[in-house]
């Protein structure tokens, strides 16, 4: 997915006309015509796959656009997909900003670190399914299992690409720094967040994913709304075009957090970097 | 006044200072010269607080050390001169102020055309200004030099250790300079510090009668002091 290549080489126009042409083409066409391609040939291969199977097993892309069609007009596509966006918003938010925090504070103090280590670890080894079930006892059904199972997989990932970034910040920055008596929030607002920001970037991009995933996964197992409910609705139903419709709504939220949210973020803090 | 005294300092079995004594008086600028790893940065570190004596006293002006590192330390994110006003930014300087005094820096360091370039667009003469125009910034109670110059060529060298004598004229303040080069001592210092040996100790004094800023390269007072030094330092190294 997208999501996973945020660096700062399709940002920005760098250097674009300094460059002597050659037959090679540039990045910035090779940037949205080939992700283009690769989405034309998946598309090819699923209709090919269709054309073999029987719609309950495969069904056409043209069939899963005309179900897709018929919950936004019907209705039911809006109401949960406002829902599931709220928690996972929620989840992502609350998630990112614990683990950012903890990561600062742990990245600094070797003795925090190892107090929350242990703990971040069970987060992010128990398997996410466990979670659910577990939730689903504590909560029953409702917000708060998907929202509570996304936000103990995502924690974990932001606070360990947070504490990573924190002990990979050059020592005598830190000194200098210190010496001219830059404290506090200014001292992150200056210093820690832009050295972080490639680290914590990386981890929020995966955190974002798991998200979805596991937060649409919560849903589809433990909520009467939301899209992941309504995927598992469609499922009883046997309407494995709608199961589909409900797959590319969920990837389209993944799409939209790259889009408006990490890619904007990523390309502001390697601005910088790409002056020539 | 800046002073150290009676300071001991140990990294692990590593004792680099033992009940050492230095001063550098309030408008004076003393050169530290003595061997790679002797301890020297250590004494820098020790007169800006960022590390605290195992033993001893260390007096200080009352405000800020201006320090000027062997590497520029620039933030890579931030322009020329937004690193340049790093300092007042801490400080809690006005924006106007901040403005007026940046500019004037940037100006007087010959930064002016560069001010919103980033440290990578710069030369290493040009990062290097960038550095000493936030050390001045500031208006430092005391400056505290290590090799500030050592990876610019002679011409840059003669350059910004000009600039540095302007700033100090214009303010005197007392200053450590660390360096290796004799010449940039002989220029530069009222007082030269030979320093040596494990625990440190001051091997040598020399003090220098013309002020810093009326000293010319070729005065025969500057080429004594320049072939004591050398021998000092030729000997040092044949006993060390």
């Amino acid at each position: 997915m997208d999501l996973m290549r945020l660096d700062n080489t399709r940002s920005g126009p760098a250097g674009a006309g300094r460059k002597p042409p050659s037959r090679r083409r540039g990045p910035e066409a090779g940037a949205i015509l080939w992700p283009l391609a690769g989405v034309a040939l998946l598309i090819a291969a699923w209709g090919g796959l269709a054309a073999f199977y029987p719609p309950i097993l495969v069904p056409s892309p043209l069939q899963v656009l005309g179900e897709l069609g018929r919950l936004a007009l019907g209705g039911r596509l809006w109401p949960a997909l406002t829902i599931t966006v709220a928690r996972l918003a929620f989840a992502f938010a609350l998630g990112s900003a614990l683990g950012i925090a903890l990561g600062l504070a742990a990245g600094r103090s070797a003795v925090l670190e190892a107090l929350l280590r242990p703990g971040m670890g069970v987060a992010a080894g128990v398997p996410p399914i466990a979670w659910i079930a577990l939730a689903l006892i504590w909560f029953g059904t409702g917000s708060p299992t998907p929202i509570v199972v996304a936000l103990l997989v995502t924690l974990p990932v932001v606070f360990a690409s947070t504490t990573a970034g924190v002990h990979a910040i050059d020592r005598d920055l830190l000194a200098m720094a210190q010496v001219f008596g830059l404290r506090g929030v200014a001292l992150v607002r200056e210093l820690y967040l832009p050295a972080l920001a490639p680290h914590l970037l990386a981890g929020l991009a995966t955190a974002a994913t798991l998200t979805v995933r596991i937060g649409i996964m919560g849903e589809f197992l433990a909520s009467d709304t939301g899209v992941g409910s309504a995927m598992a609705l469609a499922r009883t139903q046997l309407n494995t075009a709608q199961v589909v419709a409900w797959v590319l709504v969920a990837l389209a939220l993944l799409w939209l957090s790259e889009g408006l949210l990490l890619g904007p973020l990523a390309r502001r803090a390697a601005a910088w970097r790409t002056e020539p | 006044m800046l002073a150290l005294e009676g300071v001991s300092k140990a990294y692990g079995s590593n004792q680099v200072l033992s009940g050492f004594s230095l001063t550098a008086g309030a408008q004076e600028i003393v050169c530290l010269l003595g061997p790679s790893g002797c301890g020297k940065t250590t004494l820098l570190n020790l007169a800006a607080g960022l590390t605290s004596p195992d033993a001893g006293k260390i007096v200080r002006p009352p405000g800020r050390p201006g320090y000027v590192f062997q590497e520029p330390r620039l933030l890579p994110w931030q322009t020329a001169a937004q690193n340049l006003a790093l300092g007042l930014r801490a400080s809690g300087l006005p924006e106007g102020e901040r403005r007026s005094v940046v500019a004037e820096y940037l100006e007087r360091l010959g930064l002016a055309e560069v001010a919103g370039l980033y440290p990578h667009q710069l030369s290493g003469g040009m990062r290097q200004r960038v550095a000493l125009g936030r050390a001045f910034a500031v208006d430092p109670a005391y400056l505290l030099l290590d090799e500030p110059f050592k990876s610019l060529d002679v011409g840059l060298r003669l350059d910004l250790l000009r600039l540095l004598l302007e700033e100090w004229q214009r303010r005197p303040r007392p200053v450590l300079f660390v360096t290796h080069d004799t010449a940039e001592a002989a220029l530069a210092a009222q007082r030269i510090v030979v320093l040596g040996g494990q625990p440190l100790a001051v091997r040598e004094e020399l003090a220098l009668a013309t002020p810093p800023a009326q000293r010319r390269p070729d005065a025969p007072e500057v080429h004594q002091a320049e072939a004591r030094l050398y021998a000092l330092l030729a000997e040092r190294l044949s006993t060390d």
